[in-house]
């Protein structure tokens, strides 16, 4: 067994050398975590459920050509009524800012002194039955709200959890744009970009079209029968294209539209993942040089010890030890900067993800010095003294 | 205490083969002070570092106390080289970021030793060399002569049955040299450790019980 202190004095009087492996580790650890953060972000994201659904629903755009309201609310009405004819059809919703769009909504909120920036998206009363959301709290919009002196909103759990921490939220009022909404239910997430992203704060508000100031949705989606099939669509949009004079029509399936969208994300992960790989090859070798380096510098050292009666082992488990040492120092550095970090990001870091990703570095660290430190170590404590002492 | 039974010494390298050594029989009895004199390059340190256990033989068998090292394992191997031998090596091989103190130490961090028994032990090993005054210098510090004298200490320290020292004088003037061979003397006489000592001093040489002479790797009386 070797000794602490002499191995802690063996340290300090190899100081400068030991604090460029700190600082070689140190920024090592830096990038390692970079990456790490974002691979558990897709980790992370791609487990969480994605808050609706897309199998058998399709999607109209409706694109009312800048129409008058009154006039495009008609004629949507009539596009409307059409597809709800058919047998095939299950349920249909109006709706703005639809998943796997490009089309994004943002709006600021308040309540007392606090305010945030929100993502939103509008629906009308069938919006949650047709995409298959569940509400956490309270209820999805009907025809209640039509009596309603507020004008009702649903928001999501991130949403509700910045305002409202553990409490009830369903029954207060959040402020936007010098209006008071009522909320009146709360949903999980909605991951509007699909499983590799995480959607932030959300809300939601009523498409009424009996309302004439209300939106007018961009998109009617279709509950459409399992098994419904291409000729469907077909027969569907030629109906449709004699009904609207002014209107212009596409359909999708949210299907096709999410595979799009994953494969546009994915390829970013691909793309991530092996930028990622290359780093911590090259921050292996950076690594696996500097202690090279630094075996070779103590090959001596390790052909004296075994002259006295070090066994290879007590060699190895010397300098892996004293190289743990050193990798400590160097995360508690990395720590101190990174949870610096934290506190400066806090907003747009989830802590989970960080401390996941913190944990993994610190261990991928320690993983890569002490193999890096055991294999050339390994190397000149396993041949004879004699020879470890020979070149010099 | 060493019997070396027919040994060779090849150094290959991917251009040269050296024989360092060639059909060595040697037989040093417990107690016995040895010297081994001989050209430079005739194969002296390979010698001590085979005796000591720091290199191995091409062939033949190297017995310590009658048991042949030949199958050891590591482990055994380094409990003999801690125990029983203590090495004094021609370039010294110091740790250079290591004081003068902590290098005398080494032998006995390998030993279950409290480190106040260790520091006294390797006090008074510095103090039988004439070094008590330089414990905290690093050897880049001290003069050739002083190394030496720290390597010695280092090697007896651990009051091992065997010392083998490869020039132990060669950088030392003769008054210091003297001094030296005298320490080794007593450590024979009084602890009656056996002693391989190589030197090139013939005068030194003589004062040894018996003198083995190497050339081009064969022995020669
Ligand atoms: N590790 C090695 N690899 C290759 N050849 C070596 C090695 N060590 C020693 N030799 C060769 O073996 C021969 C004997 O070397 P050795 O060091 O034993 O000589 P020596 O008698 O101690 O010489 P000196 O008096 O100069 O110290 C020399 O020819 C040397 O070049
Ligand atoms: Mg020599």
């Amino acid at each position: 067994m070797m000794n602490l202190k002499h191995l802690f004095k063996l340290m300090w009087n190899r100081r400068k050398m030991n604090l460029l492996m700190i600082i070689e580790i140190f920024i090592s650890f830096i990038i390692i975590f970079v990456l790490a953060q974002s691979l558990v972000k897709f980790a992370v994201y791609y487990s969480e459920p994605l808050g609706f659904e897309y199998k058998n629903i399709w999607n109209l755009e409706v694109n009312s050509n800048n129409m008058e309201n009154t006039e495009a609310r008609k004629e949507i009405e009539l596009i409307k009524q059409e597809i709800k004819s058919y047998a095939e059809v299950i349920e249909i919703s109006e709706a703005y800012a639809i998943p796997y769009t490009s089309v994004d909504m943002r709006t600021t909120v308040e309540l007392d002194d606090k305010e945030i920036l929100t993502n939103m998206m509008l629906g009308d009363d069938n919006y949650a039955e047709v995409l298959g959301i569940e509400l956490v709290a309270g209820r999805w919009f009907d025809e209640q709200d039509n009596a309603s002196n507020y004008k009702p909103i649903v928001i999501n759990r991130k949403l509700k959890e910045y305002f409202f921490g553990d409490e009830e939220a369903v029954g207060k009022f959040l402020g936007q744009r010098d209006d008071q909404r009522l909320i009146i239910g709360v949903v999980d997430q909605i991951k509007k970009r699909g499983e590799l992203n995480d959607f932030g704060k959300l809300l939601f508000k009523r498409i009424n079209p009996e309302n004439p100031d209300s939106w007018i949705g961009e998109s009617i989606l279709i509950k459409m029968k399992p098994g419904t099939n291409m000729d469907f669509e077909e027969k569907l949009m030629r109906r449709l294209s004699i009904i609207s004079n002014n209107f212009t029509l596409e359909m999708r399936s949210l299907e096709a539209m999410r595979e799009r969208s994953f494969d546009k994300y994915s390829s970013i992960v691909y793309i991530f993942a092996f930028i990622s790989l290359f780093l911590v090859i090259n921050v292996s070798l950076g690594l696996f040089g500097v202690l090279w380096y630094n075996i070779n510098y103590r090959k001596s050292e390790i052909g004296i010890r075994r002259s006295f009666g070090s066994t290879a082992r007590s060699i190895y488990s010397q300098i892996v030890g004293e190289t743990m040492v050193i990798s400590t120092f160097s995360l508690i550095l990395g720590s101190f900067i990174v949870f610096q970090l934290y506190v400066f990001l806090r907003n747009w870091l989830r802590p989970d993800i960080f401390y996941a990703s913190y944990i993994i570095s610190v261990l991928v660290i320690y993983l890569i010095t002490a193999i890096c430190a055991f294999y050339p170590s390994k190397l000149a404590a396993d041949i004879e003294p004699a020879e470890a002492l020979h070149d010099e | 205490m060493i019997q070396l039974n027919n040994i060779d010494k090849v150094y290959a390298t991917n251009t040269i083969e050296t024989t360092a050594l060639k059909a060595i029989n040697l037989h040093v009895e417990k107690g016995e002070f040895v010297s081994v004199m001989g050209p430079s390059g005739c194969g002296k340190s390979t010698l001590l570092n085979i005796i000591g256990l720091l290199d191995s033989a091409t062939n033949g068998e190297v017995l310590i106390d009658g048991q042949s090292v030949q199958k050891y394992g590591d482990i055994k191997l380094a409990k003999l080289r801690n125990q029983k031998i203590g090495f004094v090596f021609q370039s010294f091989h110091l740790i250079n970021d290591l004081s003068v103190l902590d290098n005398v130490e080494i032998p006995l961090l390998y030993r279950r030793m409290s480190g106040a028994e260790r520091k006294r032990k390797a006090l008074a090993a510095l103090e039988k060399v004439g070094l008590k005054a330089r414990t905290k210098h690093f050897p880049n510090q001290l003069s050739g002569g002083q190394r030496q004298r720290v390597a010695i200490a280092r090697a007896i320290v651990g009051e091992p049955e065997l010392i083998l020292a490869d020039e132990p004088t060669g950088n030392l003037d003769s008054v210091m040299g003297a001094e030296i061979m005298d320490i080794l003397m007593r450590l024979n006489k009084e602890e009656n450790t056996t002693i391989v000592m190589v030197t090139h001093d013939e005068h030194l040489a003589k004062q040894t019980q018996r003198i083995i002479r190497l050339f081009d790797g064969s022995q020669v009386g």
